[in-house]
């Protein structure tokens, strides 16, 4: 069986990690082993604690391609550069399939607040809007031609404080985020990582 | 118990941003502090672990709960790891999601789960109609017939009958044989495949088992089976989808910006195209919005215009299903009618084969050409784009149900031409079907086939070539994309061959399960390799519901005639289970006269008229009550929605209360001070 690379994983790790996140055994060996494979590249020990960069944990291949990577990262690392294996796990479990929607969602807007102030506002949907259309904010030549005109996105933040912005202050709060989520039963099958 | 740990471990929230002093973020550093004190804060998983270890905090009650919850909670682990291990698929599942999304992986589960169905209903048929028949033929085999002394059983005929029905074949040459396996004659008919293998007598060891009751009863729970799945399926889908009334147009925006980036998506070209695709759908949004908008302010002439095409593309819809409806009807009469087996003589078996299959054909053509013209002409028509999509689909559907419902019928009106002699074949014009059950069996069985063979050579021949040319040609039109209404309606297609068939083929559902195992790894391939990233994403949770809807549909419409045929048609004399009786129905009615008299009375009356109306009135006042408390859920949301807009605005109010008071108050203590 493929227990060889959880020797530093002890069964009453195991035991409480599986009442604290939504994984089963397998699924934490899975992340267990995603994770040390990393520490194979760079090593970076504070104490007894195996620290992963923050740039080595967003070029795996179920993050590699996504344009919110740096944002989760930030949002479950609390914004350091390092991530240990318990906030990896943290991280997966919340975007595994059996997390449940409020959690979800409450991450969800974590990581679509870019500057952290527990408001979508109109800066934040910029924002969001530009790593839709282009990614990550590091292809130049995209973001000067490919992404969408100041014009198109206001419209766009337009309409959606149209719906979603109950109390008509130009911002997105966590409740009004939610108001909406529940009404879309896509983002439950959208906001997920199979590891 | 511990599940309430895991919900709601809300990250430290990040630094607040106040580097301006206005006003404004005074304000919302307030509002923040206030929605903090009111959510629960829970820390991150290292420090609800440390928690745990330290202070004994969060941990599920041990102690007082006992060892036997413990236990139960090992055990339930255990299943899960189990379930998850046995978890067929979920790499190559995973694998088509990191390519084209969660839409399309919805077809691949959806396709899972319909293996599931037929393995169950497959097990079912073969273990207690196929195995009881086939292995236990030759030992102790009694000619007792179930009710012998009533009057619906006619022993005498059905003897008399059975003997005629003999099948003259000469398996001399290859090709002979493999024809007649690809059309379900000669070699292929007397096997336990078809219906009219099947015997209608007891088979006797230690206890008796009588064929013709299994066989009835089977099928009928397996139709029940099928309910059952169907309805555990659609009730968790449904769950999601019909939620709330408002139309989700509302919410398309919102949609686009917050719920379009498919998380699971891992391969790089497709994420590119992705990113792509969403600006051109972005873009499309904004330019739909304005088209709308338009729309309203349309003069009475171009409105009346709209309604003529409108009006035009109906009737030419309706035109082309009643063209199919004749072409199946036509080519079903000519095979059975026209052609009699003497006229063969001299003709080339091929052309025998292809007569044979030319209903199957003309169904299978039917269903691939006649929805490009409907794709085409619905541009014509002016609707909405995502209205298009769904009148396109609901078109579709029409046409693959009304084709099998055409089909259905056609045949049927064969199996009643009434000029008939006592072995109920039929004479002088009418088809001399010896084994009508049988008959019908082989159309299904060619249909699945048929529709096996275009789907393998769709995806082994004509999507890699589409793929070829768009790389030589450098046409980007021709490259196949992977359409999931329109593999999901194929799907459903197949499966209601299988239940349309599998009374009349038991081993059906085996050909069935068999077809969708290849085409899971037929479509993995056609997605992984052939087809490009869809332009327009199908969104999964629509999809889920839609699929269920439509396999729901297409089973009642299967059952009526199932239900219809065993109730009122009589069976052959010379073949089957039911060659005895009058009915297929009157083999439980003699099981039930045959019982205790208080059993056989409570059953009688339990399939009295009297007691199903009631029923139907208690499940229709049922149904009022379920859709009243529906739309006053739906007015207290409504009220709701309202009441969290007021006490927003009271709390904004408020705010700028404090914040005034605090500012004059401040005015003031500096004015003292001066």
């Amino acid at each position: 069986m493929g227990l060889s690379p959880s020797v530093l994983l002890t069964e009453k790790d195991l035991v409480n990690y599986q009442e604290l996140t939504y994984f089963n055994k397998q699924e934490i060996l899975q992340a267990y082993r995603v994770f040390r494979n990393l520490k194979k590249q760079s090593i970076r020990d504070r104490g007894e604690e195996l620290q992963i960069p923050v740039q080595m944990i967003m070029n795996i291949p179920e993050l590699k391609v996504n344009p919110f990577r740096d944002r989760l990262c930030s949002v479950f690392s609390n914004n350091r550069d390092y991530m240990n294996f318990e906030e990896f796990l943290d991280m997966m479990s919340v975007l595994s399939s059996n997390a449940p929607k409020d959690l979800k969602a409450h991450y969800a807007f974590n990581v679509y607040d870019f500057n952290n102030d527990q408001r979508l506002c109109e800066e934040d949907l910029m924002q969001l809007l530009d790593r839709l259309t282009c990614g990550l904010p590091n292809d130049p030549s995209c973001y000067m031609e490919g992404k969408l005109s100041d014009k198109e996105k206001k419209k766009i933040i337009k309409e959606i404080f149209a719906i979603a912005d109950l109390d008509r202050d130009q911002e997105l709060s966590f409740s009004e985020f939610c108001h909406i989520i529940d009404k879309s039963p896509d983002f439950i099958t959208s906001f997920i990582i199979h590891l | 118990m511990f599940s309430n740990n895991k919900i709601s471990p809300l990250p430290n929230n990040g630094v607040v941003d106040d580097s301006s002093g206005s006003q404004v973020s005074q304000r919302r550093q307030a509002v923040v502090t206030v929605e903090q004190n009111s959510q629960i804060w829970t820390p991150h998983l290292s420090e609800r672990l440390r928690r745990r270890t330290e202070f004994g905090e969060l941990k599920p009650t041990k102690k007082s709960s006992g060892n036997l919850e413990q236990k139960i909670i090992q055990i339930r682990r255990f299943l899960r790891e189990v379930a998850f291990k046995l978890e067929p698929w979920r790499e190559s599942v995973k694998a088509i999601e990191g390519h084209h999304g969660s839409g399309v992986a919805s077809y691949f589960l959806f396709l899972r789960w319909s293996i599931y169905l037929n393995f169950g209903f497959f097990m079912l048929l073969f273990g207690l109609i196929v195995i009881p028949q086939v292995a236990f033929k030759k030992k102790n085999y009694t000619t007792a017939v179930l009710g012998i002394n009533s009057s619906y059983v006619h022993v005498n005929y059905s003897q008399h009958c059975s003997q005629q029905y003999i099948l003259n074949y000469s398996s001399t040459s290859v090709s002979e044989i493999l024809l007649d396996f690809l059309q379900g004659t000669g070699w292929m008919e007397k096997t336990p495949l078809f219906y009219g293998y099947y015997e209608g007598k007891e088979l006797n060891y230690d206890k008796s088992y009588i064929i013709p009751l299994a066989y009835i009863l089977v099928c009928i729970f397996s139709l029940i089976y099928s309910v059952i799945m169907m309805a555990k399926k659609s009730a968790s889908n449904f769950q999601d989808s019909i939620y709330d009334a408002t139309p989700s147009s509302h919410y398309q925006f919102f949609t686009l910006v917050f719920l379009s980036w498919d998380y699971t998506m891992t391969d790089e070209i497709s994420a590119k195209l992705k990113l792509k695709s969403l600006k051109k759908q972005i873009i499309s949004e904004l330019t739909d919005k304005q088209y709308r908008q338009k729309r309203k302010n349309l003069t009475t002439y171009q409105y009346a215009r709209i309604i003529f095409i409108r009006v035009l593309v109906n009737i030419f819809v309706l035109l082309c299903l009643g063209t199919g409806a004749y072409l199946i009807y036509f080519t079903t009469q000519f095979t059975t009618f026209h052609v009699k087996p003497d006229e063969f003589h001299g003709h080339h078996e091929s052309v025998r084969f292809l007569v044979e299959y030319l209903p199957s054909i003309t169904i299978s053509a039917l269903n691939g050409f006649i929805p490009f013209v409907f794709s085409f002409i619905t541009k014509v028509e002016d609707y909405l784009p995502q209205n298009q999509v769904i009148i396109i689909l609901i078109r579709t559907i029409l046409l693959r149900l009304a084709s099998l419902i055409f089909l259905v019928a056609s045949l049927y009106k064969e199996v009643m031409c009434t000029p008939k002699d006592n072995c109920n074949v039929g004479v002088a014009d009418c088809p001399p079907l010896r084994c009508w059950e049988t008959y019908i069996g082989q159309q299904f069985y060619k249909l699945v086939i048929m529709d096996f063979l275009i789907s393998f050579s769709l995806c082994v021949i004509v999507e890699p070539l589409r793929k070829l040319f768009s790389r030589c040609l450098k046409i980007s039109s021709l490259e196949p994309q992977f359409d999931v209404p329109k593999n999901v309606l194929d799907l459903v297609y197949t499966q209601s061959l299988s239940w349309l068939g599998f009374f009349f083929a038991p081993l059906l559902p085996c050909m069935v399960l068999l077809k969708f195992f290849g085409t899971f790894y037929l479509k993995k391939l056609s997605a992984l390799k052939w087809c490009a990233a869809l332009e327009k994403p199908y969104k999964a949770s629509k999809s889920q519901s839609l699929f269920a809807t439509v396999l729901m549909i297409s089973f009642f419409f299967c059952c009526l005639p199932i239900g219809y045929i065993i109730c009122y048609v009589p069976p052959s004399r010379s073949c089957g289970p039911f060659r005895v009786y009058n009915n297929m129905y009157d083999i439980l009615t003699i099981t039930v006269e045959l019982w205790p008299l208080t059993a056989s009375m409570i059953v009688r009356f339990l399939s009295s008229s009297a007691f199903i109306l009631t029923i139907i009135v208690i499940l229709i006042l049922f149904l009022y009550h379920c859709a009243q408390r529906g739309s006053a859920q739906n007015e207290t949301i409504k009220l709701l929605r309202k009441q969290l807009n007021a006490e927003r605005k009271e709390k904004f109010y408020f705010m700028m209360e404090a914040n005034n008071t605090a500012t004059i108050v401040a005015e003031n203590k500096a004015s003292r001070k001066q």
